[in-house]
């Protein structure tokens, strides 16, 4: 009996610790682009992943949009800028992501109500390891001016 | 002996060819230079009809392409015509021009709708649209490539995005396209002393 609760006790410390470092996702400086009720918005933040296993990001949800989807603006060979969705996003252990404008993006559709500076987008993003988190971002200009389209180091499938 | 020469030359030839039509290809992009005659009616983000370019006239324009489903690059490059707007020392013969390729869905309302959305001051900035054919002269004129593309996107195809060019124009009072810069990544103060320059100009 006593050896039974001993390996119980072991298993649950496992579990409880690998759930810990699973949960290790992080979103920083979210915010959302200003938008009319007929006009998409598009969130963008950082992903940090402070754990010691890569995790994925799976979709993401928005009770103020109807269809929220993950999307990449990419510049062609002549210059042309294009739009392709994206399926996931992987963030490496111990390394982050940063959705941004002429990069990768979360596109809000169908928005229940006009996005004013001011107000606030519930974002919940679903991953792989982490689960569902939530992140508050204010609608507004960006942070700061936006910066040219550089390459960032990231892992997605189309 | 002989033979190869004439190869020789041949291909020299054809390379020389091959580098005159690359060099005229890429020279019919640029449309500097190019005087916008028209006149093009196109109605306003007031509903207001207007003849471009001759209702702008003796103003130094900003022009960028752009449609209002656009989420990701059109309001960077609005953005980026905000900051130089905000950083011109003097306004006062200066017109931002917005002029979208997506006059199917882009009603005045909607052009409204977008200025307020990015924040786009009037009467500075005017948002324009038009007839399918008149803005399709219009960006092919300004050598914007417009591209619509068949969506991916997860409502059966309903809606549809364009693939396009990211630029900026300026065009001075007579109607003549001076420069094309990146229309999100447009130098601010070189766009600024560019305004500043055709300003001056008598």
């Amino acid at each position: 009996m006593r050896s039974w609760s001993a390996v119980l006790l072991c298993v649950g410390i496992i579990v409880g610790a690998s759930w810990a470092v699973q949960a290790s996702v992080q979103l920083k400086g979210f915010w959302a682009r200003p938008a009319g009720k007929a006009i998409p918005s598009a969130a963008y933040g950082v992903i940090v992943n402070t754990g010691a296993k890569a995790d994925t990001l799976l979709e993401a949800a928005s009770p103020q949009a109807g269809r929220v989807e993950l999307h990449e603006t990419v510049r062609d060979t002549t210059g042309r800028m294009q739009m392709r969705k994206v399926r996931q996003i992987v963030v490496p252990a111990q390394d982050s992501i940063v959705l941004r404008p002429g990069g990768l993006h979360i596109m809000l559709y169908d928005l229940t109500q006009a996005l004013r500076p001011g107000d606030t987008v519930q974002l919940r993003l679903r991953f792989a390891q982490a689960g569902w988190q939530q992140v508050a971002c204010p609608v507004g200009r960006p942070p700061r001016p936006e910066r040219p389209l550089q390459k960032e180091r990231h892992e997605h499938q189309h | 002996m002989g033979k190869r020469r004439t190869q020789a030359k041949i291909m020299a030839f054809c390379a020389c060819g091959g580098i005159i039509a690359l060099w005229l290809g890429i020279g019919g992009c640029q449309p500097e230079g190019t005087v916008v005659r028209g006149p093009y009616p196109l109605w306003t983000q007031q509903g207001n009809r207007v003849e471009f370019p001759r209702d702008f006239r003796g103003r130094v324009l900003l022009v960028a392409f752009f449609y209002v489903q656009c989420p990701d690059i059109c309001p960077m490059i609005a953005q980026r015509m905000l900051q130089i707007w905000q950083a011109l020392p003097d306004t006062g013969g200066v017109q931002a021009l917005m002029i979208s390729f997506d006059p199917q869905r882009d009603s005045p309302e909607r052009l409204r709708d977008f200025a307020q959305a990015h924040g786009l001051p009037e009467p500075g900035f005017v948002l324009l649209s038009g007839k399918p054919e008149v803005v399709e002269e219009l960006t092919q004129l300004f050598g914007v490539v417009v591209q619509k593309t068949p969506t991916e996107f997860t409502d059966g195809g309903a809606s549809y995005f364009f693939a396009h060019s990211d630029a900026l124009f300026l065009v001075d009072g007579e109607g003549r396209i001076r420069r094309r810069y990146s229309g999100t990544e447009a130098p601010v103060a070189e766009v600024v002393r560019d305004v500043e320059q055709l300003r001056s100009e008598p």
